[in-house]
């Protein structure tokens, strides 16, 4: 039941980390196509960025597989 | 100047861009409540499970891998929103009007209005929540017979009301202007002529 609770949980959080990597590759294809002049007017609540957005996304997915990978480890 | 590409794929040589706007953030407050309350409500499970449950149960272990998938799948789906949220956007150039409705994987679909297609434009904005959030929508008439283009959720929209009517004027007058100053003088004629009536 733990070989396959771990192999569930690796290929998951790696599977997760390749999706982040390749949704923000899109979107850097996307970046480089449309170059627009931000403004208060444009950004998310006047003053957030899009590369903010996508850096919170790859470390939180990051940080979450390292942190249920520890988490199983101490709790199993 | 060569301004083709420039900005965005597809933009011409004389292209420019006027300005650009995205949806008001309220769209945004669906995903991110369901985030939150999913977040809620797995960690309460998983806080249940470790504190009472039994570490060696096949079911413990069952529920704590199909808790962690559910909520890697929802770290993603409310990321990808967020990051969808910056891919739509509408563009106002001194040529044509463009929406760009993008996501990251399922869609691209780009509409474009010449401004000299253009009609009418009629801001809305209406309810307590619009106006004290300062955001309605604008429908663009291209045709009396054929539906308005309505642009929902768009920020400000006094200001971008009155940006799409200078531009068409300008475009107008880009375009032709002889007519433009054969209308001032016929306007000047006319008014004279009141003037004269009235005195």
């Amino acid at each position: 039941m733990r070989i396959l609770f771990w192999t569930i949980l690796v290929i998951s959080q790696l599977s997760s980390i390749g999706f982040a990597w390749w949704a923000l590759s899109r979107l850097f294809l996307y970046i480089n196509a449309y170059r627009f002049d931000e403004s208060q007017y444009t950004l998310l609540f006047g003053f957030i960025h899009l590369r903010w957005i996508a850096g919170l996304y790859l470390m939180s997915v990051v940080a979450f597989a390292l942190f249920t990978t520890f988490y199983s480890v101490f709790v199993f | 100047m060569d301004n083709t590409n420039r900005h965005f794929r597809g933009q011409q040589r004389n292209e420019e861009v006027t300005c650009f706007f995205r949806s008001h953030p309220i769209v945004l407050l669906d995903p991110i409540a369901r985030f939150f309350l999913v977040f809620a409500a797995l960690t309460t499970i998983e806080a249940i499970l470790v504190n009472y449950g039994s570490l060696k149960s096949p079911v413990t272990y069952l529920i704590m891998v199909t808790v962690m998938v559910i909520f890697l799948f929802f770290i993603h789906r409310f990321f990808l929103r967020l990051l969808n949220y910056f891919l739509e956007t509408v563009i106002i150039t001194n040529y044509r009007l463009i929406r760009l409705e993008k996501t990251i994987f399922l869609r691209d679909d780009k509409h474009t209005i010449d401004l000299n297609k253009i009609q009418d434009v009629t801001k809305q904005q209406n309810g307590i929540l619009q106006t004290f959030l300062d955001y309605g929508s604008l429908a663009i008439v291209v045709n009396v017979q054929e539906t308005p283009f309505i642009i929902n959720y768009v920020p400000k929209p006094d200001r971008y009301f009155r940006r799409i009517n200078l531009v068409k004027h300008a475009y107008a007058i880009a375009r032709n202007p002889e007519k433009l100053i054969q209308n001032t003088q016929d306007t000047m004629q006319s008014e004279q002529s009141f003037t004269k009536i009235s005195l």
